[in-house]
């Protein structure tokens, strides 16, 4: 994970966690004490609805009892429900809608004791009906009734009392009600927020608060519990009040976190971008690139890590410069060194030649011409590595790409010219060995190095140096040995280094040359040595491409 | 169709014919003594102030759509001839009239009618009168009607006629229509002008003046000077007999209530004639808010309908009992149907609609039961039939009649057979 991902994930956590947190505790607290405040609510509301029911049936009752004492005071009645004298018929069946009219009721009948309707405001043509049930059930509910009742048009439910007056003995009934409309029921809603509902039926799932009262259904059947009164919110208060919490605090999470998003990703770029500059400049730094600058006008950590860089990159650049020059100082000393150390190989076997010639000379001059003309060959052949070495100094390095030569040649030019000065010089050469790949002065060179640290190894002592030449995989192995007094493991690990030498007048540089020219040619080199045991030089170089035996 | 204990035949006489010494098929039309007129003292008033509960509209003339204009357009428009209080047939337009052998062919004399521009009713004026409403298109027992001459005016029916009552159906009465003017020509007493009628010659009252009621209470209009009022109102009937200065007339019985059930009828009226006849008389008695009795034949409603052939609709249950939604009467006696109705409580309801839905609702034979007011006399015969759906079944439940309230001297006038009074010429 970036370093920008763990700020921005790390950022959202400290911000959402605490948020969602708070959200929870502010919501869990709300909707806790709105839940007790909405259940007083509802039991205060259902206490005044009860009271309000008991309220308005008493209301009814007493209406119902003014018109059973009207009608027991009433001579026409008494004609006509007593005496049976039939001049009061008509005004006796209108008696009942002028009576529910004036008493203010919806439901108004008037019964014998054998329950048959004398008269009715409710319906007026159901006169005659027996209705025997309705007085007794009616009876058996002290506080009134929800009763179902009809219209010649519908029917009719209507909170009902019953009364009774008696005439001349007989015992007369009053059902006086207040239909249960959507207009009474709304009037029984004292709060705003609230709503009372009226069934007969079930009540439906969810009703919070249920005022329950006596039912007379149609069938004249009567349960004390059979209707109800709900209360309930027309819209869920308390649901909607969680809803209102959970929206605002899904509201402010949502922006918080956009906020934080929007936020994270500023201070994360913020941050990040500059150490990334940083990196990607850091980066491009090294020896040879050290003109890269860290510029940073920020005051913080980062611009103090950019001021250290720049620094360090500063002292890295005159660091860089002092070493280049030390360097190229030394890079002229050794080819200096190198130079001087070629030219005396060169210059060796022609001084050799001319002490030669030179004894001749003084012991016996008639030879001369004769020996001049034998070793001729090897000053031309001295003569001609100066020149060749002067033209790749002149290159400023050896051309060893595409040229090839014959290893057992150059063994022979190499022995023969050792073999004119000091020791004696074994070959044993392999014949049909393949050229290798590079120019013949490289394997000159590594020869002559190789042959003459081993004459130099024997100290003037007897001994012997051993050239021989083979076929080894792709290509041919040279190797050099020598019986001389060897390497110890301390002097073998500094032999190749650059003018590390255990002879006096060496340059140190025989065996450093060896190894860059093997490397050069892409030859490997190994050696085999131990002090007093001699040394063998083992040097394998690739066959030149193309070549066949 | 059934009809409640009696298997109709297709035609009924009419007590009016047996009693119409108009109808024979001579030129007859003669007037005869007018006992059906009014007692009224001496000292008629120079304008009658009539109370109507509607209002009158002269675009309807001379064909009457409410209570209100069947009063006033008896005062203005003829028919060819009427039917007096006792059922006899009486001239109107025609003097005279006779048929052919067949009975079909009906030839009327008309009267020498004074029409405002000097000239004479013509046969053509009557002709044109019923063509400009249709009325001889929507009555299909009228085959024909021609002019034999000016005065001579020929009416084929389809069926041989025992008498040409149905031409005293007041939708036949003729008004002759002038270019620009409001109001048809009169040709009864009366022309109308503006929101009353001025006689066009002849004794007082030489004025009528239609106060509506509408809205109102009709002893309010009586109390404010009314000279007349046609009512039913128990209410209003008490009070004008309360008042000395008002004379209360009954008026003959003029509408029947039909229990009209297409399926099977929502409660059992008896056994026999006798129940039926108590039954009829408790509702009479007891149940409707009018002066009402029970019904008695004959009844004109079984001629009417017996001429119907077309039953289109087929009778499905409901639970309503339906009845024209402005008829106390018919909404009471729909009342003690569905209270009387062994269904129950959760049974029968009653509902009024309106004349279009009420229409509808017989040709499908909708609802379970209707309750339709029927004239007592119906000179048409067939005028006033709806369709009916095949199988119903038709019970008489009571008639029922209106009370004249007129102030005493205030006008000669004399009662219709339907019931309704016009002023005496």
């Amino acid at each position: 994970m970036s370093f920008r991902a763990r700020l921005f994930a790390a950022f959202l956590t400290a911000v959402l966690i605490p948020l969602g947190l708070l959200g929870y505790g502010v919501r869990r607290t709300l909707g806790e004490r709105a839940t007790a405040q909405h259940s007083g609510r509802v039991s205060a509301l259902m206490d005044v609805l009860r009271g309000d029911l008991e309220s308005e049936s008493g209301a009814i009752g007493r209406r119902v009892a003014a018109i059973a004492a009207e009608l027991g005071r009433d001579s026409r009645f008494r004609l006509e429900a007593v005496d049976e004298a039939g001049t009061e018929r008509r005004w006796l069946l209108d008696y009942g809608t002028s009576a529910m009219q004036r008493a203010g009721l919806s439901l108004l009948q008037v019964q014998d004791s054998a329950g048959r309707i004398l008269t009715s405001g409710h319906f007026r043509n159901e006169f005659d009906r027996r209705d025997p049930a309705m007085i007794a059930a009616l009876a058996r509910a002290l506080r009134g009734a929800i009763v179902e009742s009809r219209t010649a048009e519908r029917p009719l439910v209507a909170l009902s009392r019953l009364d009774s007056f008696v005439v001349a003995g007989r015992r007369f009934f009053v059902t006086g009600g207040v239909e249960v409309d959507s207009g009474f029921v709304a009037a029984l809603a004292r709060d705003p927020a609230f709503k009372v509902t009226f069934g007969s039926e079930a009540p439906p799932a969810g009703v919070t608060g249920l005022v329950e009262y006596p039912r007379i259904d149609a069938a004249r059947r009567l349960a004390q519990r059979g209707a109800w009164f709900a209360i309930e919110e027309p819209v869920d208060v308390l649901a909607g009040l969680r809803r209102s919490i959970n929206r605002w605090l899904v509201t402010a999470l949502v922006t918080t976190l956009g906020l934080a998003v929007a936020l994270a990703l500023w201070l994360s770029s913020r941050v990040s971008r500059p150490l990334r500059d940083l990196a990607e400049r850091t980066a491009a730094v090294d020896l040879d690139r050290l003109d890269q600058d860290f510029p940073s006008d920020r005051s913080d950590e980062i611009g103090t890590l950019a001021a250290v860089l720049g620094d360090m990159t500063g002292r890295l650049r005159v660091s860089s410069t002092r070493l280049r020059e030390a360097e190229r100082r030394a890079a002229v000393g050794d080819m200096s060194r190198q130079i001087t150390h070629d030219i005396k190989n060169g210059i060796a076997p022609i001084r050799h030649v001319f002490r030669h010639l030179d004894q001749v000379a003084r012991d016996a001059p008639a030879e001369l011409p004769a020996v001049y003309g034998e070793r001729r060959a090897t000053i031309e052949s001295s003569v001609g590595y100066l020149e060749t070495l002067a033209r790749n100094y002149a290159r400023l390095s050896p051309a060893s790409g595409a040229a090839s030569c014959d290893v057992n040649t150059v063994v022979r030019d190499v022995v023969r010219d050792v073999a004119a000065g000091a020791g004696s010089v074994l070959t044993e050469l392999a014949p049909g060995l393949p050229p290798v790949r590079g120019e013949e002065l490289a394997v000159r060179r590594i020869l002559q190095n190789l042959v003459g640290n081993a004459i130099d190894s024997l100290d003037g002592k007897a001994g012997s140096v051993t050239v021989t030449t083979s076929r080894a995989g792709g290509g041919v192995l040279m190797s050099v040995a020598d019986t001389g007094r060897g390497m110890s493991r301390e002097e073998l690990d500094r032999a190749f280094d650059d003018f590390h030498t255990t002879k006096p007048g060496g340059t140190g540089l025989g065996l450093s040359v060896v190894r860059r020219l093997v490397a050069d040619l892409g030859g490997t080199l190994r050696v085999e040595t131990g002090p007093g045991e001699g040394s063998r030089f083992f040097v394998e170089l690739p066959q030149a491409p193309g070549a066949t035996v | 169709m059934h009809r409640s204990g009696v298997k109709s035949a297709p035609f009924l006489t009419l007590a009016i014919l047996a009693c119409a010494p108009a109808g024979s098929p001579a030129v007859s039309g003669a007037p005869e003594a007018d006992d059906c007129a009014l007692p009224a003292a001496a000292g008629n008033v120079d304008t009658l102030l009539i109370a109507v509960a509607d209002s009158i509209r002269p675009r309807r003339a001379p064909v009457p759509g409410n209570e209100a204009e069947r009063l006033a357009f008896r005062q203005a428009y003829e028919t060819l001839v009427r039917i007096d209080c006792n059922g006899r047939l009486r001239p109107g337009l025609a003097s005279g009239w006779r048929s052919d052998s067949s009975r079909t062919v009906w030839t009327f004399q008309l009267r020498d009618i004074r029409l405002d521009d000097g000239t004479s009713l013509t046969a053509r004026n009557v002709i044109e009168s019923w063509a400009r409403h249709g009325l001889a298109d929507r009555r299909p027992w009228l085959r024909e009607v021609t002019s034999a001459s000016d005065r001579m005016l020929v009416v084929t029916f389809t069926t041989p006629e025992p008498a040409p009552v149905a031409l005293a159906d007041p939708a036949l009465a003729v008004g002759v229509p002038r270019s620009g003017a409001v109001w048809p020509e009169p040709t009864g007493l009366f022309r109308f002008e503006g929101n009353g009628a001025v006689r066009r010659g002849g004794d007082a009252p030489r004025a009528l003046r239609f106060q509506s009621g509408s809205g109102r209470d009709l002893r309010d209009v009586i109390a404010g000077g009314a000279h007349l009022a046609i009512t039913s109102d128990p209410g209003v009937i008490t009070y004008a007999r309360g008042l000395s200065q008002f004379d209360v007339v009954p008026l003959p019985w003029s509408r029947t209530y039909l229990l009209v059930s297409p399926t099977a009828p929502p409660l059992d009226t008896g056994p026999d004639s006798a129940s039926r006849r108590r039954f009829r008389m408790a509702l009479a008695r007891d149940a409707v808010p009018v002066d009402a009795r029970a019904a008695e034949p004959p009844f004109a409603w079984e001629t009417a309908f017996a001429c119907r052939t077309d039953f289109p609709g087929t009778a499905r249950p409901s639970r309503r009992v339906v009845y024209p939604e402005s008829d106390a009467t018919a909404r009471a006696l729909a009342e003690r149907m569905v209270a009387l109705a062994p269904s129950g409580p959760a049974g029968l309801v009653v509902t009024g609609l309106p004349a279009e839905a009420l229409e509808k609702s017989l040709a499908d034979g909708a609802d379970a039961a209707y309750i339709l007011p029927f004239p007592l006399l119906d000179p048409a015969s067939c005028r006033t039939v709806p369709s009916l759906p095949a199988g119903t079944t038709i019970e008489p439940l009571v008639d029922t009649r209106q009370h004249l309230v007129l102030r005493r001297g205030a006008a000669r006038m004399t009662v219709d057979g339907d019931g309704i009074p016009r002023v005496a010429p």
